[in-house]
């Protein structure tokens, strides 16, 4: 028995609106990207200013790929599948364009305050308080939109897609939340709540799930919408996609500790992070299978169809990424892979292939059915396929290389006991090469993205666009009987709310059983008595620091390996960190680590450091470090001193009471001296006002506690 | 074209245990999970159980004792190699070697590390002047060698005795006290500490 047949309108232009922000933001995202592959061996492209070097235009391009691009490729998908899936318009069109306009005002916002320099100091959660909040409030929007319309919808149960929307909605709610815990210090500034360690376990567990919570679950969403659809086969097997979605976001949460493996994270933290990857490998690997096994019996339509390609390829790139996470989370490779370009390399094939891919893919079936034409050229498509597979190829297989070869010259003796490469610096000159021919790659796949942008131009302008799609269906009638014996799994695909709170639950465990321990037992971070707060002007360096991204290139974590101890210093150990807000150990060695760059060890002179920022390869012959002239001429934001003096207070740092009001006056003093010993070593134009001495005065901190 | 035309086909013989899902037109099938697949999954929860129990955090291991074993391998095979190359020289111990060679390869060490300090005429910069005839913590080769491997970390000299081995040191230091010996170059740095003929 069913109710009478309905009559209503599928929403395309918000999706049609969607996609043009996915295909303009992806190439943005793509030449931004370009830009920091020619910086990283060509310095001199960051032409001497601080808006267009390589700290703020990586965070950029990062940022940019993740949320710009993938974020809208998310909202066209979701858009244009949820409607279909559960027969109805999106619940309110309002929402529909505030979830638009709003997602795009962000993406603007963050480009501009991050090449101005404003930033938290956490990997792809750099965006200060403001935006932060924005983002909240925007997603918030975009998860009440799709609520409504299912509560609204004409289908009774859910199909697996919208399982993986809802999940992603509630998780990435959760992780933005926590993570963007920050004390707002101005407009534009603000600490992280956490400091050290901890702040490291809650980044790294919102980072990695960023990962699995935005270019993994919503695509995967997206996959089982658009791959049966447009390979006209049936999923392969209802019950992998119960398990695998469950097992998945289960399992996923756990593992954002194996990106700090060998840190002074807590071992058994590590270990949870280690064994979680490991068991993430078949609930990633069921989402391939069902993608690739739905295929059976339409193998023939995938020589013929660009579409198909792109899937099949994306879903292959998900499968081999996958696959070697997991091998990456293991703690013997992950001491060759951590801080080298094999983690580069790594995410590649998930951002160019999988997410690329999957969307590329999709972008060519969405656009000619929403403008009621047929693709203006398919051998463009296929040209587009075939030069983006060989960029991925030429993009990704250097970078293994490189962070191969780097690490076996790390960790290179003399058979009389030392360093066989003790200058960081030959460690970089010697994979050179392999950065030119990843930017070669990347520029390959980029032609491919403007192929495509071309050929979905003349599409759109053969077509005519159906903004309102007529459909109909029966509404669902109130009274319900299911049928005898159905499978368990069904009645939670009627009921939207128990799948959203049972989802909730589930991804709340690991976080909570990792975090929890961490923050509240001591023994987790032993104190160190000799770990003292900054001074003020070295807080303000540091905010220098963060501000410039010196964290894209520079680790400041030693591991407990006789190459780095031998290089570096002594191993950090978790009581170094504890002042620190945010903790800035960093992902990826471009440069040498600075755990302990003041250190007796690594100590160079006040004068060493201003002229190596003014331009380092003065100092270091062949550096690929961009100059940093600016700094030589801003001036310390001193007026701002009392009021992150009094921040940091509020965040438990023991500076006595009262301090705030001498700050002032200690920054001068030392900014002073600094200034004096720069003249006596020949640096005659030093100004202890400019931002420089507070940098240099942080530098010359870094390690030096510990050695009292 | 709509999206109303491209339902699921279903292919007799492949298809048969087709559930009545239909969203949008997308059919399920009711395939058993893979085998393989199952039997990899509780593979990897045997293999985390096991793991967790008797290795890392958990069990008796830990990072930093890697790192002891790491020395003690690294020890051993210094000094074997020590014993068959006799052991490497000191500051006690080192001479000023003449042999073109050697003073070739201090040459080499020099531009890729000291340069940037002491410039690559020995005029010095941030470092002191090797060309004139002043000298802050001595002229012998003993000093010299003393001043490269423990550094003067509170100037800023690091040391160096991390990044270059013994020899090494030996040879750059021949090559300073040797190349630039009276060379008072122009522009150099002003003199600084004791005047040593």
């Amino acid at each position: 028995m069913s109710g009478e047949i309905q009559k209503f309108y599928y929403d395309n232009k918000i999706v049609k609106m969607f996609a043009y922000a996915t295909g303009i933001w992806g190439i943005v995202g793509m030449l931004v990207g370009l830009l920091v592959a020619f910086q990283i061996y060509f310095p001199a492209l960051n032409f001497n200013l601080e808006y267009t070097t390589f700290g703020r235009t990586r965070p950029l391009h990062t940022n940019a790929v993740i949320f710009a691009f993938v974020g809208n490729g998310i909202f066209t998908g979701v858009y244009y599948s949820l409607q279909r899936l559960l027969k109805t318009r999106m619940w309110s069109d309002k929402l529909s364009m505030i979830n638009f306009w709003g997602w795009q005002l962000i993406i603007v916002s963050a480009a501009i305050t991050l090449l101005a320099g404003f930033t938290t100091g956490k990997e792809y959660a750099e965006l200060e308080w403001p935006i932060d909040i924005a983002i909240a409030g925007i997603w918030v929007v975009f998860g009440w939109n799709m609520f409504a319309t299912i509560l609204t919808r004409r289908e009774r149960h859910l199909y697996v897609a919208i399982w993986f929307f809802i999940a992603t909605f509630v998780t990435v709610a959760v992780l933005h939340i926590v993570n963007s815990f920050e004390l707002p210090v101005s407009f534009m500034k603000s600490y992280s709540w956490y400091a050290g360690v901890q702040d490291a376990l809650v980044q790294w567990w919102y980072g990695h799930n960023a990962v699995a919570f935005f270019l993994t679950t919503p695509y995967l969403g997206l996959m089982y919408y658009f791959l049966p659809k447009a390979a006209q086969r049936p999923v392969y097997s209802y019950k992998l996609s119960i398990i695998h979605f469950w097992a998945l976001i289960f399992l996923y949460i756990w593992a954002g500790p194996h990106h700090l493996l060998y840190t002074s994270l807590p071992e058994w933290a590590q270990t949870l992070g280690v064994v979680f990857s490991v068991m993430l490998i078949a609930p990633s690997w069921g989402g391939m299978i069902n993608g690739l096994l739905t295929l059976r019996g339409a193998w023939d339509k995938v020589r013929d169809s660009a579409v198909l390609k792109f899937f099949v390829v994306a879903v292959t790139a998900y499968g081999m990424a996958t696959f070697e996470g997991p091998m990456l989370s293991l703690k013997s490779v992950n001491a060759i892979s951590h801080y080298t370009d094999w983690t580069v390399g790594h995410v590649h094939i998930g951002a160019l292939g999988w997410n690329g891919f999957l969307t590329f893919g999709m972008m060519y079936w969405l656009i000619p059915r929403m403008f009621n034409t047929k693709l203006y050229s398919e051998k463009l498509a296929n040209v587009h396929f075939w030069i983006g597979t060989i960029g991925i190829l030429v993009y990704a297989v250097p970078l293994y290389f490189a962070g191969f070869t780097q690490y076996l010259m790390w960790q290179e003796f003399t058979p009389d006991g030392f360093l066989a490469y003790p200058n960081f610096l030959e460690t970089v000159t010697q994979i050179i090469p392999m950065y030119v021919t990843r930017s070669i790659g990347g520029t390959l796949y980029l032609i491919g993205a403007l192929v495509m942008f071309y050929n979905i131009v003349k599409t759109i302008k053969a077509g005519d666009f159906i903004a309102n799609e007529a459909a109909e269906a029966p509404a669902l009638e109130k009274a319900f009987i299911p049928k005898l014996g159905e499978y368990w799994h069904r009645p939670i695909e009627r009921k939207p709310i128990q799948l959203l709170i049972f989802a909730l639950i589930v991804i709340l465990i690991g976080g909570a059983v990792e975090m929890v321990p961490t923050f509240l037992i001591k023994s987790n971070v032993p104190t160190i008595e000799a770990v003292k707060p900054y001074t003020p002007l070295e807080l303000q360096g540091r905010d220098i620091y963060i501000k410039e991204g010196c964290y894209n290139c520079h680790s400041q974590m030693i591991r407990p390996f006789r190459h780095e101890v031998e290089r570096y210093g002594d191993y950090s150990k978790s009581g170094e960190f504890v002042y620190d807000h945010p903790f800035q150990w960093g992902s990826k060695r471009t440069g040498p680590d600075l755990a302990r760059e003041g250190s007796k060890k690594l100590r160079k002179s006040h004068s060493w450091h201003f002229n190596h920022m003014e331009n380092p390869q003065s100092m270091s012959p062949g550096s690929i470090m961009p100059n940093y002239p600016w700094l030589l001429k801003k001036d310390i934001d001193i007026e701002s001193t009392p009021a992150k003096i009094r921040a940091m207070q509020t965040l438990g740092v023991p500076y006595e009471d009262g301090y705030d009001a001498k700050a002032i006056d200690e920054l001068k003093a030392q900014a002073i001296e600094i200034e004096t010993k720069l003249k006596e070593e020949g640096i005659k134009h030093a100004d202890a006002n400019k931002e420089i001495i507070a940098l240099i005065a942080y530098l010359q901190r870094l390690g030096t506690d510990v050695e009292k | 074209m709509t999206t109303n035309d491209e339902k699921t086909k279903l292919i007799a013989g492949l298809d048969d245990n087709a559930l009545d899902h239909d969203y949008d037109g997308i059919i399920e099938l009711d395939n058993a999970l893979p085998p393989w697949w199952l039997y990899m999954f509780y593979g990897t929860i045997i293999f985390a159980i096991f793991y967790t129990i008797n290795f890392f955090g958990m069990g008796a291991y830990k990072q930093q004792d890697e790192l002891k074993e790491q020395y003690a391998i690294a020890q051993k095979s210094i000094e074997k190699y020590q014993k068959e190359h006799g052991s490497s020289v000191d500051e006690n111990s080192v001479v000023l070697v003449a042999e073109a060679e050697k003073l070739a390869d201090g040459k080499i060490i020099y531009e890729k590390n000291c340069v940037a300090c002491h410039a690559a005429n020995g005029g010095g910069g941030v470092g002191p002047n090797f060309t004139d005839d002043y000298w802050i913590h001595g002229n012998s080769i003993n000093d010299v060698f003393k001043t490269i491997k423990y550094g003067v970390p509170e100037k800023g000299m690091i040391p160096w005795e991390s990044q270059l081995n013994p020899n090494q040191i030996q040879n750059v230091a021949s090559f300073i006290l040797t190349e630039f010996k009276n060379k008072n170059v122009e522009g150099g740095k002003e003199p600084q500490g004791d005047k040593i003929e």
